[in-house]
């Protein structure tokens, strides 16, 4: 049975929830993270708990990494850097390959399981729906800046596979599609979801990218750490690529509307459409993208069931929450 | 005139663009750490005073650093790209750290870089032929065939990261098979040199696959006239550029045309080997072929050497070594 959990990333959003619920079912977790876009609010239920450790650093820091990971059966690597829509492509490229990079030789030495967190983002721009673990991943032109997350995840995931093989790591790799709930981070950082809130308790017109016909599926944080906490409980999803998304497929703009509906009740929507040329530097969008979860259902035992109906709700009490807190209500 | 540093420069490649620089006045300095590299391949002009080698790795920052003291251009070309030979681990370091460092060393040095990439990147992308903003689309990742396309795929990026960052100048070149004389004669220098050694022996010819499979081949001194083109319009950067040629065909065909410039009659006897024997979960791309209209245009491209002629000169070189 394993009872020690290094969580990397551990103060962002996802790493945070996760943390959470190690805690509740009984492991110990060393919470790894640099504060650079997490928080330590976001840990408060836990900071303090006897079965919790936080600690402050970077996960390009390989000796740290080792000290930790030596006390430990599982590494879930989280740490990483999301959205070079805005710039930070090198940042991008550089942390999010040198961890995991890091992680692996860890775990090579202590021999620590690892749970790599990867992107729905790496099938890219695929055509072909929905996405199954073995679809191809589709990239863009190297001038534009938003596919470097996806490749430096792609290029993980073959550092994930390499050292399964030639160094019998035991890996598992999760793809991610698109999580949303309390703690999400309050820029585009933390998805569309996020900004649309904020903007309908604020009454600003939310900024639709594109013509908002893009559609996306959202994954409640309940489901994304559920799936994640399965995997750890199961050998089978050694070796594995694991999809861990909702299959409920939406538009941008529908999105928006609803956000807009649980925020401001009747009021019509205020929506300003933002042209992909306004954005710095050449930018390139994802028209559709919906998981195929049959792997996670057949290794996990497991679908996420949490409507956007469902999910949303909370969400927004808890942004509601977060901005009152700062000040900046709307009047 | 200026000086341009060459990584990997003891290779095929690399030492016909050192002689082409060379001849033109540039001063050339090529670090090389002779892995695959041979200094045969340089022995002509090694002596010259304005070449100077240096045997060195392409991770070592600080001798790169020490060494590219007045360089005014990176041309960087020392990478690893046959994983089922090299090691994947190897092949996805010595390439993304590889260019990592040039970029670093570049950025401190204020010099502008070449990246020698290739078509493989644009991987099973099934629209034909590929310009340089056709998708890039790679099988998933536990197809480990993968990973020098996306370490490739990777290397390019962060040649933009650093150009948007630091004001690095970068150029990337994404070459077909290039072929001709030095080239090497084993499977690392790609299908021709194996059957070029194979059909002077009258020995049969293997072919991965069914050999129905399409390449676009370019001959060495093409390759080399497109970098020279990039090297000398210095107002070129940021570009991304398909260097390859005309000429496309199937490697079964090639087989056959080798086997009758080599001077033998009929048809070879080929030896079809099946992708499970060479590696795991190899995936194989049908057809590659490349459209040159970019080139062409901002750096007058014209590739000048069809196969036919290619072959034969690489035949002959191949005859001279035996």
């Amino acid at each position: 049975m394993m009872k020690n959990i290094l969580v990397t990333g551990a103060a962002g959003f996802i790493g945070s929830h996760l943390s959470e619920m190690f805690v509740q079912k009984g492991y110990k977790v060393i919470g790894l993270d640099n504060l650079s876009y997490g928080t330590l609010q976001n840990l408060s239920s836990i900071l303090g708990h006897s079965q919790f450790e936080f600690v402050q650093g970077d996960v390009r820091d390989f000796k740290l990494l080792l000290e930790l990971s030596s006390r430990v059966d599982a590494v879930v690597h989280l740490a990483a850097y999301k959205i070079p829509r805005y710039g930070n492509a090198l940042e991008t490229l550089d942390v999010n390959v040198k961890g995991i990079e890091n992680v692996l030789k860890v775990s090579q030495k202590v021999r620590c399981r690892v749970i790599f967190a990867s992107t729905s983002d790496v099938y890219g721009k695929n055509p072909n729906l929905p996405y199954s673990e073995s679809s191809d991943f589709c990239m863009g032109s190297p001038e534009i800046q938003r596919w470097s997350y996806a490749i430096s995840k792609i290029l993980g995931e073959h550092l994930c596979f390499i050292y399964s093989k030639e160094h019998d790591v035991r890996m598992t790799i999760l793809r991610y599609f698109g999580s949303y709930g309390p703690r999400q981070n309050l820029t585009w950082w933390g998805g569309p979801q996020s900004i649309f809130i904020d903007c309908a308790l604020k009454k600003k017109a939310m900024p639709i990218h594109g013509d908002g016909l893009q559609t996306r599926s959202f994954t409640y944080i309940q489901d994304t750490i559920e799936g994640t906490l399965r995997v750890l409980e199961r050998e089978e999803a050694i070796g594995k690529v694991i999809n861990i998304g909702n299959i409920e497929e939406m538009t941008i703009l529908e999105l928006g509307k609803k956000i807009w509906k649980y925020v401001r009740g009747s009021v019509a929507p205020l929506i300003e459409f933002v042209p992909y040329r306004q954005f710095p530097g050449r930018y390139e969008d994802v028209r559709r993208r919906i998981p195929d979860v049959h792997l996670a259902k057949e290794i996990l035992g497991f679908t996420p069931k949490t409507s956007i109906d469902e999910g949303l709700i909370p969400t927004i009490k808890w942004q509601k929450s977060v901005t009152k807190g700062e000040g900046r209500d709307d009047r | 005139m200026k000086t341009i540093l060459i990584t990997g420069g003891a290779g095929f490649l690399g030492s016909h663009l050192s002689r082409a620089l060379l001849e033109k006045g540039y001063r050339v300095i090529v670090l090389d750490d002779l892995s695959h590299g041979n200094i045969e391949n340089i022995s002509d002009y090694i002596t010259s005073p304005k070449f100077a080698l240096y045997r060195g790795d392409v991770l070592d920052k600080n001798f790169l650093i020490e060494i590219s003291e007045g360089v005014d251009i990176i041309v960087h070309f020392a990478t690893y790209k046959i994983p089922r030979e090299g090691g994947f681990l190897k092949t996805i370091e010595v390439n993304t750290k590889g260019t990592e460092t040039i970029l670093e060393v570049a950025k401190e040095r204020k010099i502008s870089v070449i990246l020698g990439s290739t078509d493989d990147v644009y991987g099973k992308n099934p629209e034909l032929p590929f310009s340089e903003e056709s998708a890039l689309v790679i099988g998933n990742s536990n197809s480990i065939r993968w990973s020098d396309a996306i370490s490739k795929i990777y290397s390019e990026q962060l040649c933009f990261a650093y150009q948007d960052a630091y004001q690095v100048p970068i150029n990337i070149l994404r070459f077909s098979i290039i072929y001709g004389p030095r080239q090497r004669k084993d499977w690392w220098g790609g299908p021709l040199g194996v059957f070029i050694e194979r059909a002077l022996k009258r020995e049969p010819i293997p072919i991965h696959g069914d050999g129905l499979q399409v390449r676009n081949f370019v001959y060495v001194s093409d390759a080399v006239e497109g970098i020279l083109r990039v090297i000398e319009k210095e107002e070129i950067h940021g570009e991304v550029f398909n260097i390859g040629s005309l000429d496309h065909l199937r490697i079964l065909d090639l087989a056959f045309q080798i086997w009758s410039f080599a001077g033998n009659s009929g048809k070879p006897e080929i030896e079809f080997i099946a992708y499970p024997d060479l590696c795991q979960d190899y995936e194989d791309v049908r057809i590659r072929d490349m459209d040159l209209t970019k080139a062409r245009y901002l750096l007058n491209y014209h590739p000048q050497i069809g196969i036919e002629e290619g072959l034969k000169r690489t035949i002959d070189w191949f005859r001279g070594c035996r």
